[in-house]
């Protein structure tokens, strides 16, 4: 009998990471939200703009929407970041603007994962003319510009925060459906879903136990960049006054106002500005480092390239990635 | 009833494919007929592309057949759909050929080896985890692996989680895909050995598919050997490798490796040349005229059927009887 001796121990612990387990581990979180600087400064960004949303009343200073004071200040220690043009207190506005933000991510979001994931996962697992039928559908809604679409979906619904980010997730769900079916498709080939079939597990069981689980990945990872986009979706409604409505606070509502006003107070536009832009950039930094830990493949590369500058830090010639990780005969 | 006639038969079995972009069908099995008996090991062997796993994919209900029949113990297995069709399959379990993509990637060894326990209904859970650990002993993996995913391990310890798995509903017959292809050569004996001795141990049929005539000889009581989609030759293993009677298995035999310089090797026939003609056009009449050194003006004319021999074998040759073929040099 040939003896059977554990690989895993002779890994670098680094080499051992492509973990598909990783999914659920505590390591995987760690290494998503805290692997590296530029997850560290993402994580810190989204957690302070999470607080802001939550505690709002107890961090705003002032009510977003009282106007007793002088308009277009500087700012000062007692308008932090000055105040707007009806004299209301930028600080305070933002605070609840994160709020608003906040809150459009999440719905636009969701709602596109709850049309696209089913769709796909229909059209890729029934295949012939349902998935045609599906496709078509996605591809006539994905030939519109989004922001028209958008615009159009608002104009019906009526505006406002909720209805606005509804037609948001509509626009987004036909490229989660387009990504989930193209998983699916492979998936259902492997040959873990073929011995799965020949255990007995009915189609439903199978979808849900081994064609779901392995397609998923990508779809999250892709949510998670959606999220930065439909901040900017938020922004750019509110901007043509089709989100939220006056006089609540929003990103894209101060940045329209301030806008107006741009050759008499020039940094009335930087405070909701900056904040679209850090929210985008840390949710995509997010994005990129979910990718590096789920992805099997990329997460070696990583592993490697760490392995070849540790290596290197220490004065010796970066290995060839992989050639250290081959595993000898048992 | 069980216990009488063969345990698993297939007769005049057809699998189609429909060739993109052509009007043609590729015919990868084409009319073939065989049985297994209980407690039997049937080899099949022949070329890439001569449908072997395709006739394995068949017999597991995995691919839909054209024509033809499948019966396991009196029942239809082709005729089978939904409850029914999965409370028969149960009894036929497969050991596909790369262990690494037979394995859910999500999935712990426990949890493979569990899932058809789980779906069979069988005992509790402490009994289901004790039956895993006992099948996991009897694959020669100990109880260390049960919390191991498919990532850590190498590809043969994958595939006798692999064989644990399929053996877990206790089935009838095992189908093995060309089970050790993917393996190093001597990872390959280990496995080879561990089937032969779960096979006495269990008194199960086997139905053990190859491209490596060595191995299916070491193994199988009887062998049929497939060219193109149909079979050319079945027989006995020992009369087989004795005396072939069809010149592909001479072909075949001929081509094995030698363990002697060849300078001390009798003359031989001429090994394998050429390449096998695509299944989607396959010459007229004989099949395996094209590269057969006696082929004749009947061999073009007619396709010679499967028919008995003295002595038990059956051959698809219009000259076994005329023809003197070597077998496999003591």
């Amino acid at each position: 009998m040939v003896t059977l001796d554990p690989v895993s121990s002779r890994l670098p612990d680094a080499a051992r990471g492509p973990a598909p387990s990783a999914w659920r581990s505590r390591r995987g979180l760690r290494q998503w939200l805290w692997g590296d600087w530029r997850s560290r400064l993402a994580t810190c960004v989204l957690a302070l703009v999470l607080v802001m949303a939550i505690a709002a009343p107890l961090i705003a200073r002032y009510s977003p929407t009282a106007q007793d004071f002088i308009p277009f200040r500087g700012p000062s220690s007692a308008h932090w970041l000055g105040t707007d043009d009806l004299g209301r207190d930028v600080w305070s506005r933002l605070v609840y603007g994160a709020r608003a933000s906040i809150e459009a991510a999440g719905i636009a979001v969701c709602l596109a994962l709850a049309i696209g994931v089913p769709i796909g996962l229909i059209a890729g697992f029934r295949g012939g003319w349902v998935d045609a039928v599906l496709m078509r559908i996605a591809d006539t809604v994905l030939s519109f510009p989004g922001i028209i679409l958008a615009i159009a979906i608002t104009a019906v619904l009526g505006p406002g925060l909720v209805h606005s980010m509804l037609a948001v997730g509509i626009v987004f769900s036909p490229s989660i459906a387009r990504l989930m079916r193209s998983q699916v498709l492979v998936t259902k080939e492997r040959l873990y879903v073929d011995a799965a079939v020949s255990f007995g597990n009915p189609p439903s069981r199978t979808v849900a136990r081994h064609i779901v689980p392995n397609s998923i990945q990508p779809v999250v990872i892709q949510a998670t960049f959606m999220l930065g986009l439909a901040v900017i979706a938020e922004a750019s409604l509110s901007f043509v006054g089709l989100g939220v409505q006056y006089p609540s606070p929003s990103f894209g509502g101060m940045l329209q106002s301030a806008s107006q006003f741009i050759s008499v107070h020039p940094f009335g536009v930087y405070p909701p500005g900056v904040a679209i832009a850090l929210i985008v950039l840390a949710f995509n930094a997010l994005g990129d480092s979910l990718r590096d830990v789920l992805d099997p493949l990329a997460s070696t590369r990583r592993a490697a390239r760490l392995a070849a500058r540790a290596s290197t830090r220490r004065g010796h010639r970066p290995e060839a990635p992989g050639g250290r990780h081959v595993p000898e005969g048992h | 009833m069980p216990g009488r006639g063969p345990l698993l038969s297939a007769s005049g079995l057809e699998v189609h494919f429909k060739l993109p972009g052509e009007s043609g069908r590729l015919r990868a099995v084409d009319g073939v007929s065989f049985e297994i008996g209980r407690s039997e090991i049937f080899g099949l062997i022949g070329e890439s592309g001569s449908g072997k796993s395709t006739i394995a994919r068949a017999i597991m209900c995995l691919e839909p057949i054209n024509g033809g029949q499948v019966t396991l113990d009196g029942t239809r297995l082709d005729q089978l759909r939904g409850k029914a069709l999965r409370r028969q399959r149960r009894r036929v379990q497969m050991v596909f050929q790369d262990p690494h993509e037979s394995l859910d990637p999500r999935m712990t060894v426990r949890q493979a080896i569990e899932e058809p326990l789980r779906l069979g209904r069988t005992g509790s859970r402490a009994a289901r985890r004790a039956r895993v650990v006992d099948l996991l002993n009897r694959v020669g993996l100990d109880e260390s692996y049960v919390g191991r995913m498919a990532y850590t391990m190498s590809g043969g310890q994958k595939q006798r989680v692999n064989i644990a798995r399929a053996l877990a509903l206790e089935p009838e017959l095992l189908v093995c895909d060309e089970a050790v292809s993917a393996l190093d050569v001597s990872v390959r004996a280990g496995i080879i050995n561990l089937l032969t001795s779960l096979q006495r141990e269990l008194q199960i049929s086997v139905l053990f598919i190859s491209h490596d005539l060595g191995v299916v000889a070491h193994l199988a009581d009887r062998i049929g050997v497939l060219y193109l989609g149909r079979l050319a030759e079945v027989s006995e293993t020992e009369s087989l490798s004795a005396r072939p009677r069809h010149p592909y298995t001479e072909m075949l035999l001929a081509a094995e490796p030698q363990p002697r310089p060849s300078s001390h090797r009798a003359a031989r026939a001429p090994s394998i040349s050429g390449e096998a003609p695509s299944a989607a056009r396959p010459p007229s009449g004989c099949r395996f005229r094209t590269r057969c050194r006696y082929a004749q003006e009947r061999c073009v004319q007619e396709e010679p059927a499967l028919r008995p021999l003295e002595g038990g074998a059956l051959v698809a040759c219009h000259r076994a009887e005329e023809l003197e073929l070597t077998g496999r040099r003591a």
